[in-house]
């Protein structure tokens, strides 16, 4: 949760920087910004292949639980190709590149903005950010109604941090590891299938 | 596309060949500070944004049409796996 403040104060400053202080902001911003998104998914993918436990922690758990992420991706991609039926003005391809973020906002949005343009990068910013902030607040009524696999799956990449306390709360603590392997999975995924379908 | 995968397989593999440095934990570490950046350098671009900011509303509309649908999908593909398969595993486990 501090971490959700920490960034969302960053992304406010950042507008207000653009909107107040034009003069001072150098014009090359887009370039540094593709620069910045080089590093950080270098710096991300570093903590994968340098994992020596990784491996074993997958190994650990239930093969049945690795349906969880297949629940999630499925769901996630069909939802998002029903609501561009909704969404005239906005393709399939679009609706899928913005949902398959995973709740990954950051990433997501960065990579959107990039090679879509800022207006779908802001949409994915927005419902990346809406998708963790709902799991936060109903993760137990998720697990009250629908089972213990849901939370999991609605937090996306985010189960295996920001939503973790949340879903370790509402599941118990034999999910963590759960969530933890259905995080790294989902998290793998999202700069693939965004890429992919920014590319359609 | 291809600077994105260069990123991606780089990452991976120098992680692996120096998984027992230091240099990792710390490189990893950069990655929050990183996120802010962009976040803080995506900020002002949206601010530079007159467009953008005239049609914020919709925009909001969008992405909650969006993660609805997406939460709906995922609520409905997890809830069939939890009634189908992974009730009885829980209950067994227990």
């Amino acid at each position: 949760m501090k971490d959700t403040i920490i960034i969302t104060s960053t992304l406010v400053l950042g507008i207000a920087l653009g909107l107040y202080g034009r003069e001072i902001i150098p014009s090359d911003i887009s370039t540094i910004t593709t620069w910045l998104l080089y590093s950080l998914l270098f710096c991300v993918v570093l903590g994968v292949g340098s994992d020596r436990t990784l491996l074993k922690k997958i190994k650990n758990t239930s093969p049945i639980y690795l349906l969880l992420p297949v629940a999630t991706i499925v769901g996630t991609l069909l939802g998002s190709a029903v609501s561009s039926i909704f969404l005239p003005h906005r393709s399939l391809a679009d609706c899928l590149a913005v949902g398959s973020g995973f709740g990954y906002y950051s990433l997501s949005s960065i990579l959107i903005t990039q090679i879509k343009g800022i207006d779908l990068g802001v949409v994915a910013l927005l419902s990346n950010v809406m998708r963790e902030v709902l799991v936060i607040i109903f993760a137990v009524q998720l697990v009250k109604y629908f089972g213990k696999g849901t939370p999991i799956c609605c937090a996306g990449a985010t189960s295996m941090d920001s939503t973790l306390p949340f879903i370790a709360n509402a599941c118990g603590k034999e999910y963590i590891i759960i969530s933890l392997v259905h995080g790294i999975m989902v998290d793998f995924t999202v700069p693939f299938f965004v890429s992919f379908f920014c590319s359609l | 596309m291809i600077e994105v995968i260069l990123a991606l397989v780089g990452g991976i593999t120098v992680g692996y060949l120096f998984r027992r440095k230091r240099l990792i934990t710390v490189l990893t570490r950069l990655s929050f500070p990183i996120v802010l950046l962009l976040l803080f350098s995506i900020g002002i671009s949206i601010g530079l944004n007159d467009t953008l900011l005239e049609n914020f509303h919709s925009l909001s509309l969008d992405a909650l049409i969006i993660t609805g649908f997406a939460l709906l999908g995922t609520i409905a593909c997890s809830f069939f796996l939890w009634r189908k398969v992974l009730k009885s595993k829980d209950k067994e486990e227990k």
